[in-house]
């Protein structure tokens, strides 16, 4: 157990010290969301309650679609120099690689989200009727599921042409009851529901993430075959 | 020792490979030549345990791929004309990379050990993507030799080089032959690294078509037997 994780660790440290020196993707996605902040801020005038109603699925889309273009330069990575046929030439198993990339996938999604949340609430004037610590855990679920269905899903095509296009097309779909669920809950959180209220759509975002956890662990082996 | 056992390969409805059977025992160099589409990255890539053969087997020393895949990984080195380094990563953290993937002990002994005999010491703390072609090169041989494998497989590993490259090259080939490692090198030239090799093999649509010793064969013969086999 020590030896695989400290596999997975590699990864993860490898790619996340790749993305520190290269900024590739987190100044993109940062850039992305922020402006998708302010672009939204300018182009409507909300009253407070429109505000309640429409802001979760505002954070969570500009989120899903910046988080899209760090997935996309996952495997893009791997590809330069051939990378990928290396890291496979050595004993480490390919789902082993796919926990490694999806845990630095996260790190940089909720580095994202460190930066742009507070924004909303100061671009929105919202004030937090539920609790923070419950709404911080609804995002750290949400991003966890996205995360292990996207960076699976990136594998799948990082091969393909056109597959910076082809991503969103098949993610969505997949995506649908996860986002479904992180935006109903995130705007429960926001008016203050009670949590009886709302948890079942935390329940369903856990079952989704645990089938998504386990999905590509038996599948991943088929997506790193080399031709 | 590193043998593969009536290895047949199929992409579509193209056979690329055609029930092989190489067996390459400890301490030879084999030379594979062949044409474009012939098959020899793919035999390479089959006997690297990086990609799976339809049909057949590779044995490596006694052990078989079914068994143990991750410890047949730990025995075999790849080096190819593609680096398989990251650019932004320093030669240290590229090697150090590697080292874990291969759960080495003593790492870094071990990549100071193989950096001084590519003559890349004082680059070691460079970012790789400022490196020359044949630096590159000098630091993708301590990449595959930094776990000391038993069996290196080469896959074109003199494109692109210069002639400094070159002759590094050829002198860590020696240097691994006269450590009586196995070497299975896949090429297109008939000069570059050639003087140290025992045994040539010549690959032809999927199937062996030549295999013989190099034992006083001249360069002229090499070239007069490739093109009758390869003609055919």
């Amino acid at each position: 157990m020590g030896r695989e994780l400290a596999l997975i660790t590699t990864i993860f440290k490898k790619d996340l010290v790749s993305e520190f020196r290269a900024k590739e993707s987190v100044v993109t996605m940062v850039t992305f969301s922020v402006l998708i902040l302010v672009l939204f801020s300018m182009a409507f005038e909300p009253s407070r309650r429109t505000v309640e109603e429409i802001l979760p699925g505002l954070i969570w889309m500009s989120l899903i679609f910046s988080g899209i273009l760090g997935l996309n330069r996952t495997y893009a990575r791997e590809r330069f120099n051939d990378c990928l046929i290396g890291i496979l030439s050595t004993p480490i198993a390919p789902y082993q690689i796919y926990l490694g990339k999806a845990a630095s996938n996260l790190v940089q999604l909720l580095f994202v989200e460190i930066i742009t949340f507070p924004l909303y609430f100061i671009f929105y004037d919202l004030n937090l009727k539920g609790s923070l610590g419950i709404l911080i855990i609804i995002m750290l679920i949400g991003s966890v599921g996205f995360i292990l269905v996207g960076t699976f899903l990136a594998a799948l095509t990082s091969n393909l042409r056109a597959n910076e296009a082809l991503l969103p097309v098949i993610l969505f779909p997949l995506l649908m009851p996860v986002l479904l669920a992180a935006i109903e809950a995130t705007s429960a959180v926001f008016t203050g529901l009670s949590l009886d209220q709302y948890l079942p759509w935390i329940k369903l975002i856990l079952v989704y993430d645990l089938i998504f956890l386990v999905m590509p662990l038996l599948l991943f082996d088929y997506l790193m075959e080399v031709d | 020792m590193i043998e593969g056992i009536n290895i047949s390969k199929t992409y579509g409805s193209k056979n690329v490979l055609r029930d092989i059977s190489v067996r390459i025992p400890m301490g030879e160099f084999v030379a594979v030549l062949g044409p474009n589409g012939a098959g020899k990255s793919t035999l390479l890539k089959i006997l690297a345990l990086i990609s799976k053969p339809d049909s057949g087997q590779v044995i490596i020393g006694d052990q078989s791929l079914i068994n143990t895949p991750g410890e047949l990984k730990r025995k075999i080195g790849i080096i190819s004309h593609s680096s398989f380094l990251y650019p932004e990563l320093t030669a240290y953290e590229n090697l150090q990379f590697f080292g874990r993937l291969y759960g080495m002990d003593n790492l870094e002994a071990q990549i100071i050990a193989v950096i001084k005999k590519v003559g890349l010491l004082l680059a070691l703390n460079e970012q790789v993507y400022t490196f020359s072609r044949g630096m590159l090169q000098r630091l993708s041989i301590a990449r595959a030799l930094i776990h000391n494998p038993e069996v290196i497989l080469l896959d074109e590993p003199f494109t692109g080089l210069d002639q400094h490259g070159i002759s590094l090259l050829q002198g860590v080939l020696r240097d691994l032959k006269s450590n009586h490692k196995t070497i299975l090198m896949v090429t297109h030239s008939f000069e570059d690294g050639m003087n140290d090799v025992d045994r040539i093999l010549i690959l032809n649509k999927g199937q062996i078509a030549a295999d013989f010793p190099t034992e006083n064969l001249l360069s002229e013969d090499l070239k007069r037997i490739y093109h009758e086999k390869v003609a055919c």
